[in-house]
Formats: structure tokens, C-alpha cells, sequence
């Protein structure tokens, strides 16, 4: 019997050590595994963040943009203007992060930054950490006078400093509020109208006439035409059968290529379009960034191209169509605006950003951005050449609506047709003071007709708004 | 070291020495769960750790008193448990610490009785017909009146007076006391041919009956009460003290194919059975719903890891009934896998010292008896920790000395009292 007992103990000894076994894989191997659960563990996990106070996310006056309120349920994220969203995203414990709360997610969090020690004892002592703040280059004014001018419409704008790439307003409209993300998302990931699209940064569009500008400059580049050359109105010019009407003509039979620009002449475009070839045409367009998403710490970006399927360029009409902007081209409005920039800047892009710093609220210092250029799209030469044909276009072509007393602005419109009988897409595209640019606008507007008048008023605004406090 | 230990004449000095440790042990506890809660140590908040080292130094100096040479780890280690069962019932819910507390002090009251009562334990194995029929008494009364208070699924309650009791606690010391006196007066047939049926060579039908009456009495157990751990645990020791009376393994293992078949019809026919089995073999495909409660235990005990998140810096609470169901992986989150193996540990010093005392007992009787009371005790640890981690099906068996618990608390110490009797007449006879 004595020796059965034995047996008997030595059974729950090996039982027992399968459950230690067990339990070690459990609390071991499988303890990450297990933490990340969710959303079935999101109640350990919104405590474990509770001990956090996350970050606040500042404009570049130091106006607060999104902080972290205690409410007796808990803290909870405060964003100033929902309108901002596309910006710098939302924090739910639900749905996670986007955009900069996701981006910058460990330093505002406070996993990152802080003294690693002092972190720990903070841990130890279960003592509340304090997550860093972000600053941004967002200008708070700037970005409500640019949601004012969109309105209930459809569209984006973006506006930025071409000599540092600072974003200074980002709008997309429509958009959501993020304080009560948890409670609308359902609707809001439905919804027809996709208000979850960033439109600014990763809508795609055709750009209409905005892209002569890339045009232009690549054919300037390319020695394909000068600075001199000129245009005979010679009624519509026919590619391959194709009848590009000679829209638009100044009052004159003969033009300067200028004039061309500022008037917005299809068949003179298609016409150096045809010069340039496809080849040409494609690799000036990645002069400018065409193919590759811009660069931009923070917010998710979409790819600009030139065009869709292959081989469609080797079609006559279809080349001639793409060099004034319509055939396949998709672009965003923030590749639109960076293109405009490099005209604005010497020819060259600079990188876009919109965090500027991360710092602490001793202000130590823990992440700075610094400018440098992203892209040398066009000869000096050339961009102070566009510059006078988009001040042409302002003083007496199509985009006189974004005239500023005072102020010299250039820019060029852009109606985008987008087949069917729906309205075409209006844009329009800027910047001031010529002289030493501290601004360049994109706006687009969904299916709001002629650039002239369906995009280009807003985009006075925005830019009246920023020079009003920003005169040189 | 048994015999030093147990087989001085007097002084309980080891004893005394290591029960020091369980008062400071649950007031530490009780003083860190103060100052989480309200920034400082109350001195209220200690007053069940007082209570506790008073009991078990009364258990300690009436042991003493009446020159008891039993065992002298069983109380220490049953006491630093109970010690770390009144910290984590204050932790999982406050308001029945004092009733926590007020049970171990009867639980301990019911060890001196037994152990003043029993100083010739095999006084139990002639009454061993008047246990089985209070047993079956028990068992009948429990699934006519039982209630289900919680809305666990299993009836398990019965009222008396202001207090409501779990009489299948008891039923499992019956059980052991009266298998131990049953198998002792049996032991002779061991050798005798076994009854044969045709091709068929059963068991002989001294060990044939029990063995059928067993099974269709868990099985009952299984498919009227809805408790797969109380079932569990009875056939489990019914087969422990067979096995070690009878040396057939054979008999083992048919009885557990026995066990399977019936347990497998049950599976089939009891939705509340299949629930538990299927939050076992994959909680994820509803975590929400039939096995939330193993899922939020999985997460208690992962977010645990090594060294816990410290004594109420966790969040135990969020898995039901915790303070009964998951005590094991309350200590999972809060105290880590550094706790969880002190406390496995301890168990398995009670458990070593439970069958050191069925090795050296005085008679068959007291040795089958002592076995048969550790293997409950062991059993219960393995199948509610086991169930806790997921390791096999949860069941509603209680973590000894933690738990939440009157009836468990008394059975426990009541298993304690006896071991204690009987290595107290061991030691006798070798000195």
C-alpha cells in the first residue's frame, strides 16, 4: 500500500508541474499575445493608458489643437475643431490611432522621450507619466478661414510655405468629429459621402488645367519650345481625328506662349505636348513628384500619376489630352500645391511637413524637423517665367477672382472634366506675394464647374486671410 | 526530518516559528490593498490578520496542551494559505473579508474539535454505514432542495438558517471515510478469483458494487446537478483509494473508460456541459459570450506575467465571480508567476506532508483515510487551477483556504483536523 501512496503523490507532483508548465506560457510566451486581445481586453488596456496623460498637439501659435481632459469616467481626448481631423486624426480606445496621434503615438503616450529611469520608477510607483507635446505647423486662423471658404462642399484645400514645405492649412471637407468617434463610426465608415477620405493629402483628381504647369516647365527644360515662342490661332487643331477646340484664345490671332498659360489654351498645350513626346512628358512629371507619395510625417499621402493603364500614352490623342490636363492624370491637391510651390520657390519642392517639434513640458526637445528640398522640379529661369504668366492669369485671365489690392498674386485655374453630365471639378492653384512668396493654395471643389469661379474665390480668401497677418 | 519533527515529546517549536509568518503575511496584504485604495494604511484594514494569528496560535497552544505530536507543518502552510485567502477576498470583494475571516475561525474551530475528538482516529471506521447513509442523506437533500443563488448553472446551495451551504464539500470527506473504511474491510478479497462472465474477467463484486454505485451516483452528480467538479473530484478519489487499497491499476483505468462513456452521453445532452467544454477547447470563437468568463481569466492571468502588477494594481474584478470561481487567477494578475508558484508550492507541501502522514499512520484504516483526504485536497487544487488556466474544463470547484467560501473553509480545516489526529497517533505509537 505505502508503495501506491508514493505512486499516487508522485501523480499530482507531475500534474502540478504541468500546471506550472501551463501557467508559464501563459504569463510568459503568451503574455504579449494576450495583452494585444482586443477589443476583448480594452478595458485592461484603457487602464493601463489611464496612468498616461497623453500629450497635447499644438498650432504654430501654441494654440491648443488636441489635449487630454479627466472626467471622473476616465480621460478623455478634446480635439478644438473637428474640422481638423484629416490633420491630426483621432484617439479612441476603440478604434486605436490615426494620422498623428498615430504617427507620434509614442512620444505623445510618453513611451518614448522620456528619461528611461525615470520612466521606470514612474512605472514602479504606479505615478502618472506625462506624454510629450507635438507641434505643428498648422495655423488654427488659417485652417477655420479655409473650412469656412470649402463650406458644405465637397473639395480640399491645402496651403503651405514654399520655402520651408511647412503645411499651414489642410482641409477636406467632408470630414468627421472626432470627439465622438466612438459613437459615429459606424455611420461614418458607410457613409456615401466618405468623409473618412483624407481629400487634401490622398484625393485623387483630375487637375485639369493646373497641370499645364508641369507641362510648361518641362517643356521649357527641355528646350521643346522658349520663352519666346508663339502660338497662331488656327482654329481646332485635329490629333488623329481627335478636334481639340482652341478654347479659350486670347483676342489676339498671334500669342506668346505666356498667354497660352494665362489664357489656359488646350490646343497650344496639346500641341507641345506632342512636341515633348510621352517619355518627356512622364519624366518631367517625376521632376515634380508624379509616381511617388510626397513625404509627410504624420499624414497618410496618395500617389500623383500621370497615368493609369499602360501604353495609353502612345496614343496621339491621348498624350495630346494629358499635356492640358485631362486623359488618366489623378493628383491630390497637396501634389498640386508642391507643384505650384516649386514655381514659387525657384524651381525647387521642399519637403512637406507638419510636425515641427516634439518637446516636453520642461521643453526638452526630442524630435525636430528641418527643411530640405524634395524635389528640383524646374530651372530657376523657368519658374520666374511661370510666375509672370501666373500673375497674367490673375491680372487678366481666368483667375482674376484671386486678385488682392496691394498684393501681386499668380496662379492659374483649372476645370476638370470628368465625363458623363456631372459638373466638372473646379481648382484653382496660387501663391503671393510674387515678389517673396510666404503662401501657395490648392483648392479643389467637387463637381463645382468652372475653376474660375468655383474654386478660385475660396482660394482668395484663404490666401487674403494669411497675408492680411503676414505682409512682408 | 518527519521524525524529528513530529516525534519530539514536547514543544511545538517549529510549528509556533512558522505560523509567525502567516499573520504578518495577510496583514502585509491587507496593509498594501489600504494604501491603494485610500492612500494609507488603516488600521482596521488589519484587524482580520490579528484575528487570524489569534485563531492559529489557539489551534497551536491547545495542541501543545494536550501534547499533540502531530504533524507541525499542516497548520503553518493551511495557515499562510487562509492568510493569503482573507488578502485576496479583500482584494476581489471587500465586503465578505469578515465573513472570510469569521469562517476560519470557525474552520479552525472544527480542526480542535476533531483533533480533541479523534485521539484514536479509527473510531471513525466503525460508524463507516452511518457516513455513507448521511452522505447519501446529504447528496438526496441537495439536489431536492438545492439552490443556484448565483445563476452559475449548478443548484449547489441549500439554506440553513441565515447561512447558505454547499453540502457537496462535505460529501467528499464522507466519501473518503467511509471508502477507507469500506476498502480496509475488503483488502482481504484482493486475491480472490475475480467473478467471471462468460469470456469476461470482472472484479471481484466487493470492489464491482462500489465501483458501479460510484459511477451512477458522479453521473448523477453530473446530469442533475450540472457539476462537472464535484463529479470530477468523487470519481477521482473513489479511484485514488481503489487503486492504493487494491494495487489494480486495471480497475483504474476501467473505471475511468466507465467515466468517459458516461461523461461523453452527458456532453451530448447537457447544453450547460458543452458550454463549459467548448470555452475549453477554443474560448476565442465566443469570447463574448458562453466563454467569457476563461477568456477575461486568460487576460488576468497574461497581463500578470512574471511579477504581477502588484497587490491591487490589477484588475481581477472585471472576470465573474472571481472571488469564488477565479481566486487563482486574481493571483495570476496581481502577484504574478513568482506568486502563483509560492502558492503551488505551498500546496504541495501540504499535499507531501498529507501523504508522509498516510505512510507512517497507524493502521491500514488511517492510511487509507489520510490518503484519501490529501488526494481531495489535491485533486480540488489541480482541477480548480487547472480550470483557471484553461488547462482542462472550468469547473466550480473551490481553491482550498482561498476561495470564498463557508463550506469550503470548514471541509478544508475539518481535513486538516484529521490529518493532524492521525499523525499525532502515529507519533504516539513510535515513541
Amino acid at each position: 500500500m505505502n508503495h501506491n501512496i508514493r505512486r499516487l503523490a508522485a501523480l499530482f507532483t507531475v500534474a502540478f508541474l504541468l500546471l506550472i508548465g501551463y501557467l508559464t506560457y501563459w504569463q510568459v510566451v503568451a503574455a504579449d499575445e494576450l495583452a494585444n486581445k482586443m477589443p476583448y481586453n480594452a478595458a485592461r488596456q484603457q487602464a493601463q493608458e489611464e496612468l498616461v496623460t497623453r500629450g497635447s498637439i499644438l498650432d504654430r501659435n501654441g494654440q491648443r489643437l488636441a489635449w487630454t481632459e479627466k472626467t471622473p469616467q476616465g480621460q478623455s481626448r478634446v480635439y478644438a475643431d473637428p474640422a481638423l481631423v484629416h490633420v491630426l486624426g483621432y484617439h479612441s480606445f476603440r478604434y486605436g490611432e490615426t494620422n498623428i496621434e498615430a504617427a507620434f503615438n509614442s512620444y505623445l503616450s510618453g513611451d518614448k522621450g522620456l528619461d528611461p529611469l525615470a520612466l521606470l520608477r514612474k512605472e514602479f510607483l504606479h505615478q502618472n507619466v506625462a506624454g510629450a507635446d507635438v507641434v505643428t505647423t498648422i495655423d488654427l486662423d488659417l485652417q477655420k478661414v479655409a473650412d469656412d471658404a470649402l463650406g458644405d462642399w465637397p473639395g480640399a484645400i491645402v496651403a503651405l510655405d514654399p520655402h520651408t514645405g511647412e503645411i499651414l492649412a489642410l482641409a477636406s471637407h467632408p470630414y468627421f468629429d472626432p470627439n465622438r468617434i466612438d459613437e459615429i463610426w459606424p455611420r461614418i465608415s458607410q457613409a456615401a459621402s466618405q468623409p473618412l477620405v483624407n481629400r487634401a493629402a490622398a484625393g485623387q483628381y483630375p487637375p485639369g488645367s493646373t497641370f499645364k504647369t508641369v507641362t510648361l516647365a518641362t517643356a521649357l527644360d527641355g528646350a521643346v519650345i522658349s520663352q519666346d515662342t508663339t502660338f497662331t490661332n488656327k482654329g481646332d487643331l485635329v490629333v488623329d481625328g481627335f478636334h481639340i477646340k482652341y478654347t479659350n484664345p486670347p483676342d489676339r490671332p498671334t500669342f506668346p506662349v505666356r498667354d497660352a498659360y494665362a489664357f489656359s489654351v488646350n490646343a497650344a498645350f496639346a500641341d507641345v505636348g506632342l512636341k515633348l513626346g510621352a517619355e518627356r512628358l512622364v519624366q518631367g512629371a517625376a521632376r515634380f513628384g508624379f509616381g511617388e507619395a510626397p513625404p509627410l510625417p504624420g499624414i497618410p499621402t496618395a500617389v500623383s500619376t500621370v497615368s493609369t493603364t499602360a501604353g495609353f500614352l502612345q496614343s496621339r490623342p491621348a498624350l495630346a489630352s494629358t499635356a492640358f490636363g485631362q486623359g488618366e492624370l489623378q493628383v491630390t491637391p497637396l501634389e498640386m500645391a508642391l507643384t505650384l510651390a516649386a514655381v514659387a520657390n525657384n524651381g525647387a519642392i521642399e519637403a512637406p511637413y507638419v510636425v515641427s517639434q516634439v518637446r516636453d513640458q520642461n521643453g526638452t526637445v526630442y524630435y525636430q524637423n528641418s527643411a530640405r528640398v524634395w524635389k528640383q522640379a524646374m530651372s530657376q529661369s523657368t519658374a520666374a517665367f511661370i510666375t509672370q504668366a501666373g500673375v497674367v492669369s490673375v491680372e487678366q485671365g481666368f483667375a482674376q477672382a484671386a486678385q488682392i489690392p496691394g498684393v501681386k498674386v499668380a496662379g492659374k485655374t483649372g476645370t476638370a472634366e470628368v465625363g458623363g453630365t456631372a459638373e466638372p471639378h473646379a481648382w484653382f492653384i496660387g501663391f503671393a506675394p510674387v515678389d517673396n512668396p510666404s503662401i501657395v493654395v490648392a483648392v479643389v471643389r467637387e463637381n463645382a464647374g468652372q475653376g474660375s469661379g468655383g474654386a478660385t474665390p475660396q482660394a482668395a480668401k484663404v490666401l487674403r486671410a494669411w497675408l492680411a497677418n503676414h505682409q512682408p | 526530518m518527519s521524525r524529528i519533527l513530529t516525534a519530539r515529546p514536547t514543544g511545538r517549536f517549529s510549528e509556533l516559528y512558522l505560523l509567525m509568518w502567516a499573520g504578518p503575511l495577510a496583514a502585509a496584504g491587507l496593509a498594501t490593498l489600504s494604501s491603494v485604495r485610500s492612500g494609507q494604511v488603516q488600521q482596521a484594514a488589519l484587524q482580520p490578520a490579528i484575528v487570524l494569528l489569534v485563531v492559529l496560535l489557539g489551534l497551536h497552544f491547545w495542541l501543545s496542551f494536550i501534547g499533540s505530536r502531530a504533524d507541525q507543518l499542516l497548520l503553518p502552510v493551511a495557515g499562510g494559505l487562509a492568510a493569503l485567502g482573507l488578502v485576496i477576498v479583500g482584494r476581489l470583494d471587500p465586503d465578505s473579508l469578515w465573513k472570510q475571516t469569521a469562517w476560519v475561525g470557525l474552520g479552525v474551530g472544527a480542526a480542535v474539535v476533531l483533533v480533541s475528538a479523534l485521539s484514536e482516529p479509527s473510531w471513525l471506521k466503525r460508524y463507516k454505514y452511518t457516513w455513507a447513509v448521511l452522505g447519501v442523506v446529504i447528496a438526496g437533500l441537495t439536489l431536492v432542495l438545492g439552490r443556484d443563488p448565483h445563476g452559475g448553472g449548478a443548484s449547489l446551495w441549500v439554506r440553513l438558517g441565515p447561512a447558505m451551504f454547499q453540502p457537496g464539500e462535505i460529501l467528499k470527506v464522507l466519501l473518503a471515510v467511509f471508502l477507507a473504511g469500506y476498502l480496509d474491510d475488503k483488502r482481504e478479497l484482493l486475491s480472490a478469483a475475480s467473478l467471471r462472465v462468460g469470456p469476461l474477467k470482472l472484479p471481484p463484486l466487493p470492489y464491482l458494487a462500489p465501483l458501479a454505485i460510484m459511477w451512477g451516483l458522479t453521473l448523477l452528480l453530473l446530469a442533475v446537478e450540472k457539476d462537472l467538479g464535484l463529479a470530477l473530484l468523487l470519481f477521482g478519489l473513489f479511484l485514488a483509494m481503489l487503486y492504493v487499497a487494491s494495487s489494480r491499476l486495471v480497475y483504474v483505468w476501467s473505471g475511468l473508460a466507465a467515466f468517459g462513456v458516461g461523461a461523453y452521453v452527458i456532453y451530448r445532452f447537457f447544453y450547460y456541459v458543452q458550454t463549459r467544454v467548448h470555452g475549453w477547447l477554443d474560448p476565442w470563437y465566443d469570447p463574448t459570450g458562453g466563454s467569457y468568463q476563461i477568456v477575461q481569466a486568460l487576460l488576468a492571468i497574461g497581463s500578470g506575467r512574471v511579477l504581477g502588477t502588484g497587490l491591487g494594481q490589477g484588475m481581477p474584478t472585471l472576470i465573474p465571480a472571481a472571488v469564488t470561481d477565479f481566486p487563482f487567477a486574481a493571483i495570476a494578475e496581481e502577484l504574478g508567476l513568482a506568486g502563483c508558484l509560492a502558492v503551488v508550492a505551498l500546496y504541495l507541501i501540504l499535499i507531501y506532508r498529507g501523504y508522509r502522514i498516510a505512510l507512517a499512520a497507524f493502521d491500514p484504516f488511517q492510511q487509507l483515510l489520510a490518503t484519501g483526504l490529501t488526494t481531495v485536497l489535491a485533486l480540488q487544487v489541480f482541477v480548480i487551477v487547472g480550470g483557471n488556466i484553461k488547462l482542462i474544463p472550468l469547473t466550480g470547484i473551490t481553491l482550498p483556504f482561498i476561495s470564498y467560501g463557508g463550506s469550503s473553509l470548514l471541509t478544508n480545516f475539518a481535513i486538516v483536523g484529521i490529518l493532524l489526529a492521525i499523525s499525532d497517533r502515529s507519533a504516539r505509537v513510535e515513541t
